[in-house]
């Protein structure tokens, strides 16, 4: 049986927004998972020692397990609270956090969304997921500005299918001692240095991210939910005219993944889970560093030709 | 009385074709460790003093006491500095 994630909002903006944003992912989920949004003033802070782990302006504290996991949006126009155990999150946001959308939904929301998909067993990596014409499953991952969203729209535009170019989760393997991903749909987003080379008509402008996004059909791709990675690549940006790829060891690849999924060290009670499928996935896969170069443009498919 | 380390309960120690990759849960760092360095992560799921992590070595490995005994020291204290151990006595 399949699930999606349940959204409680009396306020119908916050119902349209997010809703739209949600219905958009198509997460194909295995246990259902509620996010209950309030618009109200926000309660008065409580002090709280715990260590903060920052993901931009948003403030994550977790601990032991009989406290809640918080998460502050600063200054002052969101707090999400998930109890310990429970695949519930309570979400108060401000009047002027609506003004804000784009931030209330890829960095404030998806950071709650992150932490509840953790109850059920979804670890989220940033990266890129695609399934090449021979049925490979890939996981590109890296930093922001490493070349993921432009790899992706290259090899969408070519045949490959897609999932998502930011926005993955790791989760048990549909085939024993597997691990899979799972992809968060939305556009992928260009940057406009990499447009002119794209050279794509059409595209949403998305003006606070300064980029233009398409979704996968839009660029002639098929989207894929799911998929056994068979390759995990790290991804660069030589500057160079050859793309190039290099084999990497394990402990390697073990530690970029962590640096791509900080999330791991939070919650005691599910960073096992996390690194397990962490470690599985390194066992699978082929790991690659993947040097991308101009003849990539020219030709994506040498992707193939290089990883054979 | 004897001198006995053992892992912090945060640590997590994940192994893939030998070698490892540590990661402190309290700190949120991560360290990857050399083959040598599993084995006594290993050993070090329980209270160990410095001669049961040097035979947990010799036991392993083929070299003689005295270079398990300084490669385990050296390890030890990389492991302190980055309070990945706690000490204790028995």
């Amino acid at each position: 049986m399949h699930h999606e994630v349940s959204l409680r909002a009396s306020n119908p903006v916050v119902l349209a927004l997010v809703g739209a944003w949600l219905a958009d992912a198509r997460l194909v989920l295995p246990r259902p998972v509620t996010l209950v949004i309030d618009v109200a003033p926000l309660p008065e802070p409580i002090a709280d020692s715990r260590a903060v782990f920052r993901q931009g302006r948003v403030s994550i504290r977790t601990g032991a397990i009989t406290e809640n996991t918080t998460l502050d949006w600063e200054p002052g126009l969101g707090r999400g609270v998930i109890e310990p155990g429970s695949t519930k999150a309570r979400v108060t946001i401000t009047e002027l956090a609506l003004e804000r959308p784009n931030e209330l939904l890829r960095s404030f929301l998806l950071n709650v969304c992150i932490l509840l998909l953790r109850r059920i067993g979804l670890h989220h990596v940033h990266g890129a997921m695609l399934r090449d014409p021979l049925g490979r499953g890939w996981l590109l991952a890296g930093e922001s500005g490493s070349g993921k969203s432009t790899t992706t729209a290259l090899l969408a535009r070519s045949g490959w299918d897609m999932g998502t170019d930011d926005i993955t989760f790791l989760t048990a393997g549909q085939l024993p001692a597997t691990t899979d991903v799972i992809a968060w749909r939305e556009r992928l987003a260009l940057r406009a240095d990499v447009l002119d080379a794209f050279d794509q008509h059409g595209g949403t402008a998305l003006t606070s991210r300064g980029k233009t996004g398409w979704f996968p059909e839009e660029v002639g791709a098929k989207w894929v939910s799911r998929v056994t990675p068979a390759v995990v690549a790290f991804t660069s940006v030589s500057g160079g005219d050859r793309s190039s790829v290099s084999p990497m060891r394990g402990k390697e690849a073990l530690s970029r993944l962590m640096q791509c999924s900080p999330w791991v060290a939070l919650e005691a009670d599910v960073a096992d889970e996390h690194l397990g499928l962490m470690t599985r996935l390194v066992q699978q896969a082929r790991l690659l560093q993947l040097n991308l170069g101009r003849d990539l443009f020219e030709r994506p498919d040498l992707l193939l030709e290089l990883v054979a | 009385m004897t001198t006995v380390y053992s892992r912090h309960p945060d640590l997590r120690v994940t192994e893939v074709d030998g070698e490892g990759v540590v990661l402190h849960l309290g700190s949120r760092q991560y360290f990857s460790v050399n083959e040598t360095g599993v084995t006594i992560l290993g050993a070090l799921a329980e209270p160990r003093s410095l001669e049961e992590l040097v035979t947990a070595v010799t036991d392993v490995y083929d070299v003689t006491s005295d270079v398990a005994e300084q490669s385990v020291r050296r390890f030890l204290d990389r492991c302190g500095d980055a309070k990945l151990l706690l000490v204790g006595e028995r």
